[in-house]
């Protein structure tokens, strides 16, 4: 391995003790059941074993919506698919880009789209993976930065880190694990999110544990 | 060629003045805008102190006619304000030259026959966007430095007039890599000039191929900085 490659996997494995640690002292939120899980997963001594996604090259569909699928991803467990048809993702991106100002509509087009998440996956959603990157890094954290965290919909914050902390965990791209890692620093350790589905905080630290443990 | 060194600060736009002001066949202006959160007063009485202390400096009292011959140019409004470009237009540049951290609009860069000059501290088109000497340096690639033509996108302007790989290898933290790299701007607008101005130049081209970065995390900065000091 190589001296650089031996630096950034120490780090990321501070990180990963860090968040682990973070995610033991978090308080219950809105969803008691779903908290206990986590910190289940990540009390044990050593990483967790994730369940292995498999790298899916056609559209799958669920029978799960999406925040359900989500918090079950969080927790490691599997959830099942059929083959599914899918939009252009170009033409998303214009939806979303029309949504812009509207951060409650971007939640229900994101919502909608990734029912069954590890779509998010897909090469073929690079569009969408480069422009929620773009949201997060320029727009929200902008926002965040010259204002405070309440600038910005909790909800659709929460639902983008979930979604970049998926692909996190299937690429070798660093500046999207990079992203998760600037938004663990710039979060306040005692956020309470101001949101209808506050578990999202949880699930997002618990992915964003997973992609940091598939790094190395 | 009629140039215009585009800046809201006297002090760094004369920094570059003085590394092109005897370049042949280069009409050199300095174009001052205000930033757009500042008042206009208050900037053009800034920068004209700045331009009176200048004049009293061993390099700039060799330049002191600069500010009388009608080279230095306030424009009242920021720089992409319909007047301001009204007034660039009306300069007939052929080429700016960027010295400052704004975002240009279209119009404004169209009031430039050839277009707007950036010093990118990267190696276009793999490293687009910001903090990309730091990406560079973790991902184990060639720091440099890419002159281009800009247009309305994040570093997306297609024609590129110089590119050269540069060593930081001997500087130990990241704020002093990155100001060697700034601080070269004079010296690679000179170069790209010179191109510029020679028979049968011509562009390497900027294809987007490459990704747009962002602002690093502390935790990958650190990396960073080990690296440096590992190379020392």
């Amino acid at each position: 391995m190589s001296r650089r490659r031996e630096l950034i996997c120490g780090v990321i494995r501070q990180r990963f003790g860090d968040v682990c640690v973070n995610v033991a002292a978090m308080p219950s939120l809105d969803s008691p059941d779903f908290m206990t899980r986590v910190k289940q997963l990540f009390q044990q001594d050593k990483t967790p074993e994730f369940i292995e996604w498999t790298n899916a090259s056609v559209w799958r569909a669920s029978a799960l919506d999406c925040l359900t699928a989500l918090r079950a991803l969080a927790v490691d467990e599997p959830i099942s698919s059929t083959q599914g048809e899918v939009s252009s993702p170009a033409d998303f991106v214009r939806k979303l880009k029309e949504a812009k100002n509207d951060e409650q509509l971007q939640f229900e087009l994101l919502t909608v789209r990734y029912a069954f998440p590890l779509n998010f996956l897909l090469s073929s959603e690079y569009l969408v993976q480069e422009y929620l990157l773009e949201r997060l890094m320029v727009q929200d954290r902008a926002r965040i930065e010259e204002s405070s965290i309440e600038a910005v919909s909790a909800d659709a914050l929460l639902l983008k880190l979930n979604l970049v902390a998926i692909y996190s965990s299937g690429t070798t791209d660093l500046r999207f694990l990079d992203a998760l890692n600037y938004y663990y620093e710039m979060l306040p350790l005692t956020w309470q999110p101001q949101s209808r589905h506050k578990w999202l905080l949880i699930s997002f630290l618990a992915l964003y544990a997973r992609a940091l443990s598939c790094y190395c | 060629m009629r140039v215009g060194i585009l800046a809201n600060s006297y002090l760094s736009a004369f920094r570059i003045y003085q590394q092109l002001h005897d370049l042949p066949d280069c009409d050199l202006f300095i174009l001052l805008a205000p930033l757009p959160h500042r008042s206009p007063w208050i900037s053009i009485l800034a920068n004209f102190a700045r331009m009176i202390f200048t004049c009293f400096t061993v390099a700039g009292w060799q330049l002191s006619a600069l500010p009388f011959n009608r080279r230095v140019v306030f424009l009242p409004h920021p720089i992409n304000h319909p007047d301001s470009v009204a007034q660039l237009t009306r300069k007939r540049l052929d080429i700016g030259l960027l010295n400052s951290g704004i975002i240009y609009r279209e119009p404004t860069i169209a009031a430039f026959r050839l277009g707007i000059l950036n010093p990118h501290i990267g190696v276009l088109p793999k490293y687009r966007g910001r903090n990309v000497m730091e990406w560079s340096v973790l991902q184990g690639d060639r720091t440099g430095v890419t002159v281009f033509f800009i247009d309305g996108g994040i570093d997306t302007g297609e024609r590129i007039v110089v590119q050269e790989e540069v060593d930081i290898s001997q500087f130990t933290s990241i704020s002093k890599a990155k100001q060697y790299l700034f601080d070269l701007d004079g010296s690679f607008f000179r170069k790209a000039l010179i191109r510029l101005t020679a028979e049968n130049s011509s562009y390497q081209i900027n294809d987007g191929s490459g990704h747009r970065y962002y602002v690093m995390s502390q935790l990958f900065q650190g990396v960073v900085t080990e690296l440096l000091q590992g190379n020392n």
